[in-house]
């Protein structure tokens, strides 16, 4: 097969996947029904294609900036919702409904966004006090940072009674997403393209500061800008529809063993891989206990942790 | 080096700060009149000892396995298979039948599923892994997300009545203990304790390392196994008890280590248990009766916690 027929594959799994998820639900919904019934064309609009956008851009965002992070900080493990990101989310969240509750939910969203952008500039600028011998070490540090961040966030969370709304806000859950409840993600999807286009420069800073800088490369501005790319793209995604464990980590490197290291080349799969894996999970999480529902995130990260844990397992230095 | 006299003064220090701490907690606020108050105050001083005891030797006995100052079983996510167990008891039986379970035939079932489990994995990471630290503890972080992922899982797949029946066991809460289970995990408890006493001389020579083990004539295998499986139950009782908690077991186990590294297991074995106990006694004695707050306790430890293994993370980091 040429590469052509693999896009054209890719491109029409994708798109079937993408139909299924519009008749799938608490209502199943038959393509005649949707010009019959004025009732079921308004949750299709309502309801099923934001919900299916969503799903969609999600998958497809935290690919991207798990490629990305993976690249520009030079080590396969890095992720962003694995380094604190999430847990700055909820204290933006919490913080902004306490001390100010009257801002409604987009200035909440955007508030727990910048939080978040904090906690991964904080993170950053920790690492560089460090010197890591093993790549290794990158997810360690960040995962018990998350835990201290989320830690402090469960302690406040308790005192100020919200640990029910941080609950349900961040679970990953794809059900609450309504029209007007997911269009921050639209910004998430422009930051993503951004990245693409830029994918050529993004791709020196994986060979290392040096051989950069050697290519003419403005080494360190980059990097800022990717990292606030990556920050800002994550943030509204997890602040819009919570945690989505483990796709930034595994998808990218499922993807890196087919396509290398070139971002121009890499990001499309990495975006077409998380899409279509999230959105089966979430078709999944919708059918298994019909009419309730399990949320994307807990069946993706059933499979993708066991996908991760076997490639810990099966130890091959080189791939990971 | 620090001398014995010291060493021993401090042991005592720590034990008659236990004992006050101890007597505060029992009588605080009541008379010798209420025996039914101070019978209950007893039993959950009993549950608290023993939890912290439990906690701490099996946090010291695994790191000294793994030759490492960070890994602890729950870390590791030992007790958040124990919350498994119970899970796929509950979805396979039904609520009816699984309260209809004597809690004490729940905690044997559970004790001996865990020793299983502990074998199986930990064994075979530590068998496998045992020269690439790293690798071993992201793998145990990764098995303990994976296995919370699969607990909340199988929460959403089964009836919420079962669910709150589920949700009982799954918080470390100090405040309200299991009571039928205390004096049958005591009785493990003190099994336990005696063969770890019986053998802490090959723990000593456990901590020369792996090769100095199999130099010296030791069989590596069989030792490491009955350790394992005396974290696994020891794991299990304070899971019982209390619900899991993450860093506490570090906590002690890494004050003790900072202050005494050149004592003899023995010795170590010794103050861990009774720092264990003191922090967990004094802790709930300050929180419960004279700050009055309820479930903060638990938070604090965890935030404490959290900070040291931070710290030992990087000072790591910074030695290699």
């Amino acid at each position: 097969m040429r590469p052509f027929s693999y896009y054209l594959l890719a491109l029409s799994s994708l798109l079937a996947l993408t139909f299924f998820s519009l008749l799938v639900g608490a209502y199943s919904i038959s393509i005649m029904d949707i010009w019959r019934q004025p009732d079921m064309a308004n949750v299709m609009i309502s309801s099923r294609i934001p919900r299916t956008l969503a799903v969609l851009i999600v998958g497809s965002i935290l690919g991207i900036v798990g490629c990305l992070s993976q690249s520009v900080m030079n080590n396969v493990f890095a992720e962003p919702t694995t380094l604190g990101t999430p847990q700055g989310i909820a204290l933006g969240l919490l913080l902004s409904s306490v001390i100010f509750p009257e801002i409604g939910l987009v200035g909440k969203m955007l508030f727990g966004a910048s939080m978040g952008f904090f906690s991964l500039l904080l993170f950053f600028a920790l690492l560089q006090k460090l010197t890591l011998s093993d790549p290794l070490q990158l997810p360690l540090i960040g995962l018990v940072y998350s835990a201290i961040l989320g830690a402090g966030v469960t302690f406040l969370a308790f005192e100020f009674d919200r640990m029910q709304m941080l609950a349900v806000w961040l679970n990953g859950d794809f059900a609450t997403i309504i029209q007007g409840r997911y269009e921050l993600l639209w910004g998430a999807l422009i930051i993503g393209i951004m990245a693409y286009w830029m994918a050529n420069q993004f791709s020196m800073l994986g060979m290392g500061e040096n051989l950069a800088r050697t290519l003419g490369v403005p080494y360190r501005a980059l990097v800022f800008i990717a990292l606030a790319m990556i920050a800002l793209a994550t943030s509204l995604v997890v602040a819009t529809v919570g945690m989505i464990s483990f796709l930034g980590l595994v998808i990218p490197n499922i993807v890196r063993q087919y396509c290398g290291d070139n971002l121009k080349h890499s990001l499309p799969w990495c975006a077409w891989m998380g899409a279509s894996s999230l959105l089966l999970c979430d078709v999944i999480g919708r059918l298994l206990t019909h009419p309730l529902e399990v949320p994307a995130n807990l069946v993706f990260a059933v499979f993708a942790g066991t996908v991760f844990l076997a490639m810990l397992w099966r130890g091959d230095r080189r791939a990971l | 080096m620090l001398s014995n006299q010291f060493q021993k003064s401090i042991l005592k220090g720590v034990i008659s700060v236990w004992l006050l701490s101890s007597f505060l907690f029992i009588t605080w606020g009541l008379t010798p009149g209420d025996h039914f108050f101070l019978m209950l105050r007893f039993e959950k001083w009993l549950a608290l000892n023993a939890v912290g005891v439990a906690v701490a030797v099996s946090t010291y006995v695994f790191q000294t396995l793994t030759h490492s100052r960070i890994l602890t079983p729950s870390i590791m996510g030992l007790d958040a298979i124990y919350l498994l167990i119970s899970l796929v008891i509950i979805s396979a039986l039904g609520t009816g039948s699984y309260l209809a379970i004597d809690a004490i035939n729940l905690f044997l079932i559970n004790s001996l599923v865990m020793i299983g489990f502990a074998l199986l994995i930990f064994g075979g990471l530590i068998l496998r892994f045992h020269q690439d630290m790293n690798r071993l503890l992201l793998i145990g972080i990764v098995i303990g997300l994976l296995i919370q992922a699969l607990n909340e899982f199988l929460g959403r797949m089964i009836s919420p009545e079962d669910f709150v029946v589920f949700q009982g066991a799954a918080f470390a809460r100090f405040d309200q203990l299991d009571r039928q289970v205390v004096w049958v995990a005591l009785v493990l408890l003190t099994g336990c304790l005696c063969l770890i006493w019986r053998f802490h001389p090959v723990l000593d020579i456990f901590r020369l390392g792996r090769s100095h083990v199999i130099n010296l004539g030791i069989a590596y295998v069989p030792m490491t196994c009955l350790f394992l499986m005396l974290v696994a139950v020891l794991v299990s009782i304070s899971t019982a008890l209390v619900g899991p908690i993450l860093f506490f077991g570090l906590l002690v186990v890494a004050l003790v280590q900072q202050c005494f590294p050149a004592g003899k297991s023995g010795y170590h074995l010794l103050l861990v248990a009774m720092v264990g106990a003191l922090i967990l006694v004094a802790g709930q004695t300050l929180f419960e009766h004279v700050l009055s707050m309820k479930a903060t306790l638990s938070v604090v430890i965890e935030v404490i916690g959290g900070c040291v293994f931070f710290m030992l993370l990087i000072k790591r980091g910074r030695s290699d």
